[in-house]
């Protein structure tokens, strides 16, 4: 197939000149009839305009057309949309025509212009900005080359990119960056060298009639740096989604990431906990990332940008956590005049707005809402649990209001050339409300009677978080980035009876009964980063930061007894520093780092020496590392109540009940990578020490019983390989991921063995397979996982209590001894994209989770029933369809 | 990329040749006590074993031919079977307030013992009165809702922060229903959980039932608030239930009780 391709393109190579032109510049002003390839050839010998074509399908189509001094371009515009082909102008200047549906062929949009005549400088420097071409929004971390050379930088936050040493002014640039077509600027001597402005168009756009230059399809990029991938959320609406496109869920289709926890959408990296995941968006830390019993995550696609995650082995620049760490930088807002668009879905609607006010100022607004759909109901019945509804006056009461919404803003400013400032907001909030107001008996409401009872069964939980930001670039070698954040995240659960009752003779009876919670984080921040190249051999990234943390927990019972009142504040002040060494001629990357944090509340130093290093054998395989030490002062405690919809609390370390966690970790791995396919492996070992547990199980002492001695202190080992073979590119694409792993924790309150940790996958696999059809976009996605370690009853007793009663007991056999069944899953989804109107680009998404509606296995219940402890299986969602049909002005 | 796969092989084996040393621990044999033993009453305590995971076991419950003894300064009281599971002092001595009193028995080879310290009596149990009328009032009636009466307010000492449980006991041979309550009523008898605190009030919505009551009030130990404060049902939480007994399961404890007497009329 290839070779006869190949051979059309050469057949009707009628090269008069490889100059590229403007084709509107060629004034057609003649009949034209024959068919399509003769006519092409008569155009092509007139105005010296090379056509790439298949002979064989030009050759029946017949064209009679009189243009009056039309343009080129024009013309074979109304021509090919006759003919359902299209036509795109290659950077040779030749003009292809294909298919309506076909792709450009990679091998033609290939550059092959480069400057002719003699370099004037060698090992120059060349600055500038990236942004998108059709926004005009700043990119970040989009990767700058120069093939064939060793030199290679990736832009920053704000879009800026210095690189140094390029060989020659005469040299080639390639732009590439995740989602985009990528760039290939040619130098020339007379070329400025500062100030740069590169676009880049978004690749994903099937509706583009002309000018398809070049495709990458992948949804995530992965080898560019240590266990790092990164993301395009533009690109995540051809995954199956269940109601939302979700930057989360799409992570946990990688390996290293379990995918099997439908009831939280927290990241479980390498057989970590979602709480030692940082979360930062635009810069401030999000402590709760679920909405919804957890099985959406708490960010908006609509308003993010940019998703880094690091697995492990992210370098000193960012430190407080032991897992892993997801960077979101939210979208700045059109540059180019106003949009706006939108989605709608069976769970939730969805909007932005994005308006520039003149040349330096952009907004973003986006927000979404849930309603109560089908969809929703199902979620939450799930979710919630049965065992709630279930009280005395479910029967007159009705089911009140539960929802979340989420809302994102930014401003950006750029007053000048070098400064960006912007200020970013989010807030977010998920309302479970399960309470009922029982109604009184008609027959008793006529009486005089005043009945006023409230049954509440709700869970409130949020983060509000805003950050301002300045971004600098001093010089072309150097950059600094300051940032004052604050964050906010509540949690309150308040299940009580409270209300009154009015009799015929105007007696008045009040209750109060029942639990509250109430969990309250603030965490304010400054942090300051700097970036200074000193040569294209070094770069030096250094910073300081400082975060209060202020947390409150409380546990009251009956309005009047407080059970549990922590209050603690903290502060975690530090400095860090990153040396960037590129070595033997490039090949070798190596980056040491050292951060250093003083923490108050222990009144202690730590250090935290880190260590990656890359090394390209050849220049599609390589090698990686990377050893590092990481602390975390801030943790979450999970108060196991299943029923309850939010079931955590953070509190600060203090090293007394309470210890600083601290994980040493190695990753080892290596990577073959061409144009098509990557073949990645990594290894990881961590030794977690410091890891804490809480347990209802408190220990009493003589008359008080202490619940702060409920946390137990342990240790753990998590260690496994993840494997990717990813296609990168194609009509098919996708990837397999396959991780072997394993947690083990040892707290000596279970015992002196080892035992898996709750979140332990022995085996993950995931297949994602993204096929493009026409205007079809279809997915399937695969997910096998282990069973998750439980721990089974090894038997049931009943006690007798002083009033006479009997209560079930469970005695346990080994924590964590036995594993539920194995997880697995297989979602599809098919999207079709189309013009809504004249040029608004429109999808309509159709998903269906868990196809083959597997029951999976959530957690077991245990009762007693005629001398045996019975167990049942409470298990995750089923089949459940989903249609999202999403719009947008440009 | 053979030099790759070989690696990748290396990885994999090294990561998976360590050994196993997970905890295989089975508790499953272990007895079940149930004791509340009482300053000036003779000692009863019950012993059983547990029922087994996921298999029928008809078989009875109750561990008899034990030979269990209450120790207490030196001094040694064995117990006596007076039933299958059940065993009691021979009446010759009561425990005392104050005092700490330890239980030990012998079962499948391992020295079962607990320890329990009596509390003191509780102090000053008043009840605001002696009687509460409730009317009955029934769907269709148009009599509406009743005249509430003053709830009868149950107060005591508790300057020491103890924990209390108030246990009502409806002791009518055959007790009258309030309001018809459908077909499953709440049975006449019910006890608060134990907290700190001094009073607890007992109002027309706490009865079901017409007649006498007994209110007990017990000073209870913290053993047994923890262990009633916590059952769990489910495998993502299930761990060892609280438990003061050594080599066994259950509650050997010490409760200070005091008595008094509602009247509950029409």
């Amino acid at each position: 197939m290839k070779k006869i391709l190949l051979a059309l393109l050469l057949i009707p190579a009628l090269a008069y000149s490889v100059r590229a032109q403007d084709l509107s510049t060629i004034k057609l002003d003649k009949l034209y009839n024959g068919w399509f390839n003769e006519v092409l050839d008569n155009i092509g010998k007139e105005y010296g305009v090379k056509f790439v074509y298949d002979v064989e399908k030009l050759s029946r189509l017949a064209i009679t057309e009189r243009p009056f001094k039309q343009g080129l371009d024009e013309f074979l515009t109304s021509v090919c949309a006759t003919h359902k082909m299209k036509y795109y102008q290659a950077t040779d200047g030749s003009v292809h025509i294909i298919g309506r549906f076909e792709n450009p062929d990679a091998a033609v949009t290939a550059k092959v212009k480069t400057y002719t005549g003699g370099a004037k400088r060698k090992n120059i420097t060349i600055s500038g900005k990236i942004t998108d071409k059709l926004s005009g929004e700043a990119l970040p971390f989009v990767g700058v080359r120069v093939p064939g050379s060793g030199a290679g930088v990736n832009s920053n936050v704000d879009g800026y990119f210095t690189l140094l040493d390029v060989p020659t002014d005469t040299s080639t640039l390639v732009f590439n960056y995740l989602g985009y077509e990528p760039v290939t600027i040619f130098l020339t001597p007379d070329m400025r060298t500062s100030g740069l402005q590169v676009e880049m168009s978004p690749a994903s756009s099937q509706l583009d009639e002309v000018t398809i230059t070049g495709e990458r399809a992948d949804l995530m990029q992965t080898n560019d740096e240590i266990s790092m991938i990164k993301m395009t959320p533009a690109k995540l609406a051809s995954l199956p989604s269940l109601g939302e496109r979700d930057i989360f869920r799409s992570f946990q289709l990688m390996p290293g990431i379990s995918a099997a926890n439908e009831h939280t959408s927290g990241l479980y990296v390498r057989g970590g906990t979602p709480d030692q995941a940082l979360t930062l968006f635009d810069g401030f830390t999000v402590y709760n990332v679920d909405h919804l019993f957890g099985f959406y995550s708490a960010f908006n696609a609509n308003a993010v940008k940019d998703v880094q995650l690091f697995k492990g082995a992210f370098d000193s620049k960012y430190g407080g956590r032991l897992s892993s760490v997801a960077e979101i930088t939210g979208k700045d807002g059109n540059t180019r005049g106003f949009n706006m668009g939108g989605d709608v879905s069976l769970l939730s609607a969805n909007i932005f707005l994005e308006q520039p006010f003149g040349d330096k100022l952009t907004t973003i607004v986006s927000a979404r809402r849930s309603w109560k759909g089908p969809l929703y109901n199902k979620i939450f019945d799930r979710f919630s649990g049965e065992k709630q509804s279930s009280n005395a006056f479910s029967q007159f009461g009705t089911k009140v209001s539960s929802y979340f919404y989420d809302l994102n803003a930014k401003a950006t400013w750029k007053p000048t050339t070098k400064d960006v400032f912007s200020l970013s907001f989010y807030n977010g909030a998920d309302k479970l409300d399960n309470s009922v107001k029982p109604q009184l008996p008609s027959f008793l409401q006529d009486q005089g009677t005043d009945f006023n009872i409230n049954i509440t069964d709700l869970t409130n939980w949020g983060n509000t978080g805003t950050s301002l930001k300045w971004g600098r670039q001093w010089t072309d070698k150097f950059y600094g980035n300051t940032l004052v954040s604050y964050s906010n995240y509540y949690s309150k659960r308040d299940r009580s009876v409270d209300g009154s009752i009015t009799d015929a003779d105007g007696n008045k009876q009040t209750i109060k009964r029942g639990t509250l919670e109430n969990n309250n984080l603030k965490d304010f921040s400054a942090k300051t980063d700097y970036e200074l190249k000193i040569s294209s051999k070094q770069q030096l990234e250094f910073g300081a930061f400082i975060t209060h943390n202020d947390i409150a927990y409380t546990y009251a019972q009956d309005d009047t007894s407080t059970i549990i009142d922590r209050h603690t504040k903290g502060n975690i002040t530090g400095v860090y520093l990153n040396d960037k060494l590129h070595l033997f001629k490039d090949k070798l990357t190596f980056t040491p780092g050292v951060r250093y944090t003083y923490f108050d509340e222990t009144g202690k130093s730590y250090y935290e020496p880190r260590v990656n290093a890359q090394f390209h054998i050849t220049p599609q395989i390589k090698v990686k590392g990377s050893a590092g030490r990481y602390y975390q002062f801030a943790k979450r405690v999970i108060r196991e109540d299943i029923l309850a919809g939010s079931r955590d609390f953070w509190v600060l370390a203090d090293d007394k009940r309470l210890p600083v966690s601290r994980n040493d970790q190695f990753v080892f791995g290596a990577a073959y990578e061409n144009d098509k396919w990557l073949f990645d492996a990594e290894a990881y070992h961590k030794k977690l020490t410091g890891l804490s547990e809480y347990s209802l199980r408190f220990t009493p002492s003589f008359r008080q019983i202490s619940y702060d001695e409920a946390f137990y202190q342990g240790r753990g080992i998590a260690r496994g390989i993840d494997f990717l073979v990813q296609k990168k590119y194609g009509k098919w694409n996708g990837w397999i991921g396959y991780t072997i792993g394993e947690v083990r924790n040892n707290f000596p309150v279970y015992g002196k063995s080892d035992f898996y940790a709750a979140n332990d996958v022995t085996h993950e696999l995931k297949i994602v397979n993204l096929y493009k059809w026409r205007r079809w976009d279809f997915s399937a996605t695969w997910i096998y996982a282990s069973g998750k370690p439980y721990t089974a009853p090894s038997g049931g007793f009943q006690l007798d209590l002083l009033n006479g009663e009997t209560t079930d007991y469970l005695n346990v056999s080994s924590k964590n001894g036995l594993r539920l069944p194995a997880y697995n899953r297989l979602d599809i989804a098919a999207t079709y994209h189309f013009l809504f109107g004249e040029s608004a680009p429109a999808s309509i998404s159709f998903s269906l989770f868990n196809v083959y509606n597997r029951r999976n296995v959530w957690y077991k219940t245990y009762e007693i029933v005629s001398n045996q402890v019975v167990g049942t299986d409470v298990n995750y969602l089923g089949i459940t369809p989903n249609i999202t049909f999403s719009l947008k002005l440009k | 990329m053979k030099q790759l796969l070989f690696m990748l092989v290396l990885l994999c084996a090294l990561s998976a040749c360590e050994k196993e040393t997970l905890d295989k621990s089975n508790t499953a044999s272990l007895p079940v006590v149930s004791a509340y033993l009482q300053a000036g009453q003779t000692p009863l305590v019950k012993i059983s074993r547990q029922v087994p995971y996921g298999a029928e076991d008809n078989s009875s419950l109750l561990i008899d031919g034990l030979a269990p003894v209450i120790e207490n300064k030196g001094q040694s009281y064995p117990l006596t079977q007076n039933a299958d599971g059940y065993y009691a002092g021979d009446g010759t001595w009561k425990p005392q307030a104050g005092e700490t009193y330890r239980l030990s028995f012998s079962y499948k080879g391992l020295t079962v013992s607990a320890e329990t310290l009596i509390p003191a009596p509780p102090l000053k149990f008043k009840a605001s009165a002696s009687s509460i009328k409730i009317v009955s009032f029934s769907p269709g009636s148009g009599s509406g809702i009743p005249t509430f009466p003053d709830p009868i307010k149950l107060t005591w000492d508790n300057e020491e922060g103890d924990y209390f449980q108030v246990g009502v006991q409806n002791i009518e041979a055959d007790p009258v229903k309030i309001n018809d309550t459908g077909d499953n009523p709440p049975g006449p008898n019910f006890s608060t959980s134990p907290e700190q605190t001094n009073e607890y009030e007992l109002g027309f919505m706490s009865f079901t039932y017409y007649g006498t009551h007994r209110i007990v009030l017990y000073r209870v130990n913290t053993e047994y608030v923890t262990l009633t404060k916590n059952s769990t049902d489910n495998s993502q939480n299930l761990s060892a239930p609280y438990t003061n007994v050594t080599n066994g399961l259950g509650i050997f404890t010490g409760v200070g009780a005091d008595t008094l007497f509602v009247e509950v009329t029409k």
